[in-house]
């Protein structure tokens, strides 16, 4: 998929490049794609029978890592503003995108131009291909939760399969509510950064 | 904002209860994969079209680079220490590792 996304990124750029982006896409046309997409989340989330059974047996202490995974997301986004150049609130936008690329792209882009759009977007696609990198390096020494932290967004879906891998039976059931929880914060999180 | 809450909680009642066409409700990547693509062939032709953003794509690469690294070790770190206060049975060595297998 990710490979995908790369080469369907290259050719929106190329055309882009071709026709020195003569066509413009009224924003209406984006915001409807953007709430296709999040009724599809919906639906997909929606029909599994076993998510909200699995976050009722988890118990509270579930809902810990997400919490700080979004506190960790965000400071290492402030720490890392100064160090390149870029105002603390754009950096924050793109550390709250907590690997969900295409919404961190649109919500920025719909705030603050292409340009903060394009390094949410690069930031969050790294963020899903470096877990795959590191997420197996972690597992085999029993940092689940480590493993589960990175993945942010991505833990319900794409990397879920690498952590089920985990000895820890409750590895990927924390990961995959932890993923469900950082989801719906997203549409928020991003918002809630920008007006700051 | 209340656009976002309803479009996904009316996904979510689409979902749990088979409100959609089977062959939709069965597969939804269906739905969201070509959306997805879409968005980004979007993001990229906004991307393409614009010259001085596309000159500044390495340094906009190594900016990315940072943010998503550092990101990642401090929810890492957090999540660690989190761990480790509050899930102190995680630690414990199990059975088999006491009897020294």
């Amino acid at each position: 998929m990710t490979a995908l996304l790369l080469a369907t990124l290259a050719v929106g750029m190329f055309a882009g490049w071709l026709t020195h982006g003569a066509v413009r896409m009224p924003p209406s046309a984006e915001t409807a794609l953007f709430a296709v997409m999040l009724f599809g989340i919906g639906v997909q989330l929606g029909r599994d029978p076993a998510l909200w059974r699995r976050i009722r047996h988890a118990g509270w202490r579930m809902l810990l890592f997400p919490v700080t995974t979004v506190a960790g997301s965000l400071t290492g986004a402030a720490a890392a503003a100064p160090l390149i150049g870029q105002p603390v609130r754009d950096a924050l936008a793109v550390g709250a995108g907590l690997g969900w690329y295409s919404l961190a792209a649109v919500l920025t882009g719909q705030s603050a131009g292409a340009g903060l759009a394009a390094l949410a977007f690069l930031a969050n696609v790294l963020r899903e291909m470096l877990s795959f990198t590191f997420i197996p390096l972690l597992l085999p020494y029993r940092h689940g939760a480590m493993a589960i932290a990175i993945g942010g967004c991505t833990t319900m879906d794409t990397t879920l399969p690498l952590l089920h891998r985990a000895r820890r039976a409750d590895v990927a059931v924390y990961a995959f509510v932890h993923g469900v929880v950082l989801s719906l914060l997203v549409p928020f999180l991003i918002p809630l950064v920008l007006r700051l | 904002m209340l656009w976002l809450i309803v479009t996904f909680a009316a996904g979510l009642a689409a979902g749990r209860f088979h409100l959609l066409p089977a062959a939709v409700w069965r597969r939804p990547g269906w739905l969201v994969t070509p959306v997805v693509l879409a968005i980004v062939l979007i993001i990229g032709y906004e991307l393409g079209g614009q010259p001085d953003l596309l000159h500044r794509l390495p340094s906009l690469g190594a900016k990315a680079v940072v943010i998503a690294l550092f990101s990642m070790a401090a929810s890492a770190l957090l999540a660690a220490v989190t761990a480790s206060w509050w899930f102190p049975e995680a630690r414990r060595p199990s059975a088999s590792r006491e009897a020294g297998r």
